[in-house]
């Protein structure tokens, strides 16, 4: 038996025996898949997978500085960007960016996360946890939180393909938030705020229509629609 | 991954049930993490998977979200 066999077998084993989870956000992943799909005769389509997490997602930033240090020019030229939670965040950041400019990204991922190490992101409501246990849709009030994401990230232009991973939470469905799909209601900073919105911690992000939670419940990373777009 | 490039081994003879569940918690997303790539890597054999980029070692975490100080940013970035 394989190492990955096993691994997919051990993991089978835990869903089995999963019981409600909570806190889960408390783990953030900070994983990144870089995929090269070649087919005989076309050129390289790239991806570039970022898996969610909450601040441990600046490694991704770090990550990717280091791999564009040790590899040549062109090789982190990637086609299409998906994050899931943090991974959203720079994902947006590095998609505000022609192919090929990658770098030029990296210092407003680590900014953004910085940001979020300085301020204040969230705080008890009124009546304290107990308000948010009882009468709100999470523990904190992140009114701070979506602001924040709101005026770093309100110029972001998306230059390239994207995909973040989201939840909707009345169909409880996975869904996705496209370059395509953006319009003057369905606005890219919203999407994001879906992204940080944990749940249990925080209240679902209400677009009026339908309440999403980050992707992360579904999928922590959403390698498929990378590649999907570049055999399309 | 938040546990690393592989799920650390620890002595859980003397834990009480919030270690129990934080244990819980980090082999969980550490298979979670696992499952997405695995599931891309058997539906997708002819794709190059050219790098799987995790921290070297498990990153801090804590019981709320965005509880690291800018110290700690910085040293996850590094």
């Amino acid at each position: 038996m394989d190492l990955l066999t096993k691994v997919y077998i051990n993991y089978i084993k835990i869903l089995t025996r999963r019981f409600i989870i909570i806190m889960k956000y408390t783990i953030s992943s900070a994983v990144m898949i870089l995929l090269g799909l070649t087919t005989v005769e076309a050129e390289t389509c790239k991806v570039l997978a970022l898996s969610g997490g909450g601040q441990s997602s600046v490694f991704q930033a770090g990550a990717l500085q280091g791999i564009l240090d040790s590899t040549a020019n062109g090789d982190t030229g990637y086609d299409i960007v998906t994050g899931v939670a943090g991974g959203a965040i720079n994902a947006a950041l590095l998609v505000d960016y022609s192919k090929g400019e990658e770098s030029s990204a990296i210092p407003r991922m680590k900014s953004f996360w910085q940001g979020t190490a300085t301020q204040t992101m969230y705080q008890e409501w009124l009546g304290g946890l107990l308000d948010g246990l009882l009468l709100e849709g999470g523990l904190y009030d992140d009114s701070n939180l979506k602001a924040y994401i709101q005026t770093t990230l309100k110029d972001v232009v998306p230059k390239r393909e994207f995909d973040i991973g989201v939840v909707d939470l009345l169909s409880g469905k996975y869904d996705t938030l496209t370059k395509k799909d953006l319009d003057d209601q369905t606005t890219l900073d919203k999407g994001l705020i879906s992204s940080l919105s944990f749940a249990g911690y925080f209240p679902p992000a209400d677009d009026g229509k339908a309440k999403f939670y980050d992707g992360a419940s579904v999928w922590n990373i959403n390698i498929f629609p990378g590649i999907n777009y570049c055999l399309e | 991954m938040t546990s690393g490039s592989d799920l650390e081994k620890v002595d859980a003879s003397g834990y009480t049930s919030l270690e129990m569940l934080y244990r819980f918690i980090e082999v969980h997303f550490y298979y979670s993490a696992m499952d997405g790539l695995l599931r891309a890597k058997f539906a997708y054999p002819n794709v190059n998977f050219r790098y799987v980029v995790t921290p070297s070692k498990s990153l801090q975490w804590n019981l709320t979200p965005f509880a690291y100080d800018k110290t700690t940013v910085d040293a996850i970035y590094d």
